[in-house]
């Protein structure tokens, strides 16, 4: 096999924000699309990543435990060839990832010059400046409890700007990437009646479970207005540094869940009396465990649109 | 294993630690959440994040790593250890289980020289909890491996390249194994090696980590795989990796001899730039017989294990000798053990045989149990002045030998004292152990003083100490009896606080002197401690049991088990060998007993009124040292049973071996540790000089020279009232007693002042 051309990616969100369990569901979502797009590991260890993520959403019921390191995934997505009508049908086509996904605490303004967060910084700082994607995690329910949001993206976001600024990687005065910016927690009630409240919802029909969906286009509104609950009221300064760091045009909202919601075996149709399909443990009360299958909502989404972005600026990084 | 407390040697150490985890409910990642005072927040924060392996989930983990820290201008090495994923009992915000990781940095100059393995250190750590005394005692002399495993010799060789090696096929291999089989890959390398060393028992292989050495389940690219119990070849490129495995392999000494010798190479070495290329010299040094390079029996300073600059092959050629010298000697293999060195050395006749054989020999004691033999020797054979005297530099030569015996170790300790009383110890060295005392004066002072500058001195010191001590006093009736008191707010490091426990520790009549070694051992440790004559023992209650029947103690735990053997001692040339039983029977000769000779009506019963003296031991060795008694019965072994002294089988059936058992009850862990790593030298203090009259004055002695008392790191402990037992049981408030001193040390002062100089004649300067 020819070598596919590398694209990195770079999660980016707040401890607990979703971005392990993101890539945890990644697997599961491709297989729940009726498409050609497939994800396969590139070296063993991203492979064994893979199936044993799947296995524990969809046998095991858990949530992957939080990345303590930097952990890289060197993952293909490979799926159909472009067709046209002037375009010669390829036999597929191939997009490769480097995956690489932080600690949120890497992401946390510190608390003082201490070696440790130095050592993080740094470490971070590599990560993104070699990026060209990034899946920004934006988590409303923390944000509603917390917070701190915009915490975890201005320090680091400054921090990039300057890296990339002092190697000339600006592209008309905004950074170079392209953001993915992924409102997690879809299958929250507070965030799912929000978007209902506002109209946001529209029906998908090609989707024979009825799943609730907010369209790429209006996601950016509810990310809106789900900024108004900030704890902190800095949220709204999160959309505000987005478009000043980034170009518009490389920026695209997803209302996304990785777990989706609960589906009574049954009908196999969206109910919207019965769709938590995150509930309390029994056997430990203060848990709380997947209650039925996994069915993850916007999770391929953003890594084919990162990487179609990435293939046709034909960077390979 | 299960040796017994009394046989594995303990090494006590400091440490630093801190915990990592997250509070309760919090939505941050993890972080420090507490930490000992000894070191910044800093650098612990930046070792969490430097060492993080990736590695999660429920499963126990073992990370090493290494940092280097300078304080007082001093570059300090530690060892780190990381006893990770232990849950919590809590949960974040987001519902996750929170894991601790619990750091402790070990000094790593203090278990250098020690043989002390990283599973010794995560036995000594890894049941405190949140229990943390000042000290721990760590394992030392870890086992030495009869046999190699390719995959270990694989992995040290692989080090050798400088890049990372995974061991992959081990998921199913309990933790401990493979923490002992870091411990095998780095026995292969020079100790010092561990003082850059990061392993991990396991890591997440899509993690970008910084462990040299590590278990995942699949090795990385950039990263050397060994696959468990299967080993892996060897670059060929590689050549120093390949060299090292070749040595290895074709070693020329018993794999054990090898690792000892590895051991002692000490001085921190790293895993880049010249470092394997080092490692490799300082291998073929050690794996070849030591008549070939004599240097293995211990460098003698730091840097002494380095070898020779450019040196690529194994140092064949002796080193020279002093200056001096005139010519290269051909010495022949010399003694491995710090015996044959002592052996060796007194047969030493020419200078230069002299200087060389006390280099090697203090090389060799250069460790506490080193220290331990070599003042023992020296007491023996009187600073060795039977040798020393014949060399031009004597004088030169005993203070090193004094230094190098006692520098580590010159307060409070009896050999030391033992010396200094003995008329045949030679000057020189007896100066040498009073100016490391602080006791020389110098002369210089001294004259400058009026001649009677010292009646000065001292009436005016007496004068200061008892005014000071009378405020005190003073100042304690006006505020009130000693209740305890609290710290300033603030004053307190970080760290948990530390309470005292009492312990009762109970013990029969011929172990009172064993109870108060433990009493005071325990108070060292920053518990109150209370030996219990009679009465039983509450079972709540911290406790310590001396028995020789452990039956009705069956949960108790042994802190130690020590055998004492007495054995009859005769003068030959007083008493031929075949009249000892007739000379016994006689009764006429006194025999010379200790102050708890338990055996006494046996004897009696055997040989009628056989006349007994009791004295303390340390007597009667004296006594058999100036020859001044013809028979004695002493605790076995003793070295200074030395002709014409013989020992005689003919008591053996009548004073059986006694066994003691110290066993312990509702003791921290730490505690325990602590105590369990001084017990074989409470064994050998037992065995061979069991006290004397004044046992708690002599048991307190002992147990402050094994075991110094060592303030708790943080909030100190509230101070008991204390008390001192008169004869008729009444106590007395010891600030009584401090207030009378006080009043005394007044009036000594005052009339050391006014005294008519011709009534105090000044000592000759």
């Amino acid at each position: 096999m020819a070598e596919t051309p590398r694209h990195h990616i770079a999660m980016w969100g707040a401890p607990g924000s979703g971005k392990t369990t993101l890539l945890a569901a990644l697997s599961v979502a491709l297989n729940r699309r009726d498409d050609d797009w497939k994800i396969v590991g590139q070296n063993p260890e991203s492979s064994a990543y893979l199936t044993d993520m799947t296995s524990a959403l969809t046998s095991g019921k858990e949530f992957p435990e939080a990345s303590t390191a930097l952990e890289t995934y060197q993952w293909a997505l490979i799926g159909p060839g472009p067709t046209g009508l002037f375009r010669r049908q390829r036999t597929s086509t191939m997009i490769g990832l480097t995956m690489v996904d932080a600690p949120g605490g890497h992401f946390a303004p510190s608390k003082g010059r201490t070696g440790g967060a130095e050592e993080r910084q740094e470490e971070l700082m590599a990560n993104l400046t070699q990026s060209r994607g990034i899946v920004f995690l934006f988590d409303p329910i923390r944000e509603f409890e917390v917070g701190d949001a915009y915490d975890h993206l201005h320090g680091p976001l400054n921090r990039l700007a300057e890296k990339m600024l002092e190697a000339d990687q600006f592209e008309n005065g905004k950074l170079p990437h392209n953001i993915a910016v992924c409102i997690t927690k879809f299958d929250d009630p507070r965030v799912l009646q929000t978007a209902q409240k506002q109209r946001l919802l529209s029906p998908d029909l090609d989707d024979k479970h009825q799943f609730p969906r907010v369209a790429v286009e209006d996601a950016r509104e509810l990310f809106r207005e789900l900024s108004r609950v900030s704890a902190t009221g800095s949220a709204e300064m999160v959309m505000n540094a987005l478009d000043k760091f980034f170009h518009r045009d490389r920026i695209r909202f997803y209302v996304t869940s990785s777990i989706g919601f609960y589906l009574d075996q049954q009908t196999e149709t969206f109910d919207w009396n019965d769709y938590l399909n995150l509930v309390p443990d029994e056997a430990d009360k203060a848990a709380l465990r997947i209650r039925g299958p996994v069915y993850p909502i916007n999770v391929v989404e953003p890594m084919l649109w990162l990487g179609e972005c990435l293939a046709k600026q034909g960077r390979s990084r | 294993m299960t040796e017994s407390p009394a046989t594995v040697h303990h090494v006590t150490v400091d440490y630093e630690w801190a915990l990592e985890g997250k509070p309760p409910g919090s939505y941050n990642d993890y972080e420090v959440l507490e930490h000992s005072g000894g070191l910044g927040l800093e650098i612990f924060d930046e070792i969490r994040s430097r060492y993080t392996t990736g590695a999660t989930g429920d499963q126990p983990q073992v990370t090493i790593a290494f940092v280097g820290t300078r304080q007082g201008g001093q570059k300090l090495y530690y060892i780190v250890l990381a006893l990770q994923n232990e849950w919590s009992g809590h949960r974040d915000g987001t519902n996750r289980k929170i894991y601790y990781t619990r750091w402790f940095y070990v000094p790593y100059d203090q278990i250098a020289g020690h043989r002390v393995s990283y599973e010794a250190l995560y036995d000594a750590f890894k049941d405190l909890g949140d229990e943390r005394p000042p000290r721990v005692a760590v394992r030392a002399d870890a086992n030495l491996p009869s046999e190699t495993f390719e995959d270990a010799i694989s992995a040290a060789g692989l080090l050798m390249t400088g890049e990372p090696v995974c061991v992959v096929g081990a998921e199913q291999v309990p933790m401990v194994k493979r923490l002992r089989f870091i411990d095998e890959v780095a026995s292969l390398l020079p100790y010092g090696m561990r003082a850059r060393l990061a392993a991990a028992t396991w890591v997440s292989a899509t993690a970008g980590h910084r462990i040299r050495l590590s278990f995942a389940p699949h090795a990385p690219d950039g990263t050397h795989k060994v696959v468990w119990a299967r080993g892996a070849p060897i670059p060929p490129a590689e050549r120093t990796a390949t060299a090292y495995v070749e040595q290895l392999t074709h070693r020329r000494v018993p794999l054990e001899e090898l690792v000892e010798r590895l051991a002692q190479k000490t001085t921190e070495l790293p895993f880049r730039d010249k470092g394997p290329h080092i490692a490799l010299v300082l291998l073929g040094e050690c794996a070849v017989p030591a008549a070939k390079n004599h240097a293995v029996a211990g460098p003698s300073s730091a840097d002494a294990d380095e070898p020779a600059a450019g040196g690529d092959a194994p140092t064949q050629i002796l080193e020279s000798p002093p200056k001096g010298a005139g010519q290269t000697v051909a010495m022949p293999r010399p003694p491995t053990t710090l015996g044959g060195l002592i052996i060796s050395f007194r047969k030493a006749v020419d200078p230069a045989e002299i200087s060389e054989g006390l280099r090697v020999l203090l090389a060799a004691a250069d460790t506490d149990e080193g220290r331990r033999q070599l003042q023992k020797a020296l007491r023996t054979w009187d600073c060795f002045e039977a040798v020393i005297r014949r060399h031009p530099s004597a004088d030169r030569l005993y203070e090193e030998l004094a230094e190098a015996a006692f520098a580590h170790d010159i307060y409070q300790n009896e050999i030391a004292d033992e010396l200094l009383r003995t008329r045949a110890i030679p000057k020189p060295f007896k100066a040498a152990l009073r100016a490391m005392r602080g006791e020389d004066p110098g002369p210089g002072w001294k004259r400058m003083l009026p001649r009677k500058g010292k009646r000065h001195i001292y009436g005016g010191s007496a004068l200061v100490v008892g005014g000071v001590l009378l405020m005190i006093t003073s100042l304690n009736f006006f505020s009130g009896p000693d209740l305890p008191v609290a710290p300033p707010a603030g004053s307190a490091p970080a760290g948990v606080a530390f309470v005292p426990q009492q312990v009762v520790i109970q013990a029969d009549e011929p172990d009172q002197y064993l109870a108060h070694v433990y009493a005071q051992l325990l108070r060292n440790l920053g518990h109150r401690a209370d030996v219990q004559d009679v009465g039983p023992l509450d079972p709540a209650r911290p406790q310590i049991v001396i028995t020789t029947d452990s039956a009705p103690y069956p949960r108790h735990e042994p802190l130690m088990t020590a055998q004492s053997k007495s054995t009859l001692v005769f003068d030959a040339d007083e008493i031929p060998a075949d009249r000892v039983e007739s000379v016994l029977k006689e009764a006429k000769l006194t025999v010379e007993v200790g102050t708890d000779f338990p055996d006494e009506a046996k004897l009696k019963a055997e040989f009628g009124e056989l006349p007994l003296k009791r004295k303390p031991i340390s007597q009667i060795v004296e006594d058999i040292k100036g020859g001044e008694v013809a028979l004695a019965i002493l605790p076995s072994g003793r070295a200074e049973i030395a002709p014409p002294y013989q020992e005689s089988p003919l008591l053996d059936g009548l004073l059986p071996p006694r066994t003691v058992q110290v066993l312990s009850s509702g003791l921290p862990a730490g505690t325990e540790a602590n105590l369990e790593g001084v017990a074989e030298r409470v064994a050998e203090k037992w065995r061979t000089d069991p006290g004397g009259a004044d046992q708690p004055e002599t048991a307190a002695k002992f147990a402050d020279s094994i075991m110094p008392a060592v303030e708790p790191p943080s909030t100190p402990p509230a101070t008991p009232v204390t008390t001192i037992k008169d004869a008729d049981g009444f106590t007395v408030p010891t600030g009584v007693l401090v207030f009378v001193g006080a009043v005394l040390i007044l009036i000594i002062g005052v009339v050391a002042l006014v005294w008519s100089p011709a009534r105090v004649p000044d000592e000759p300067w």
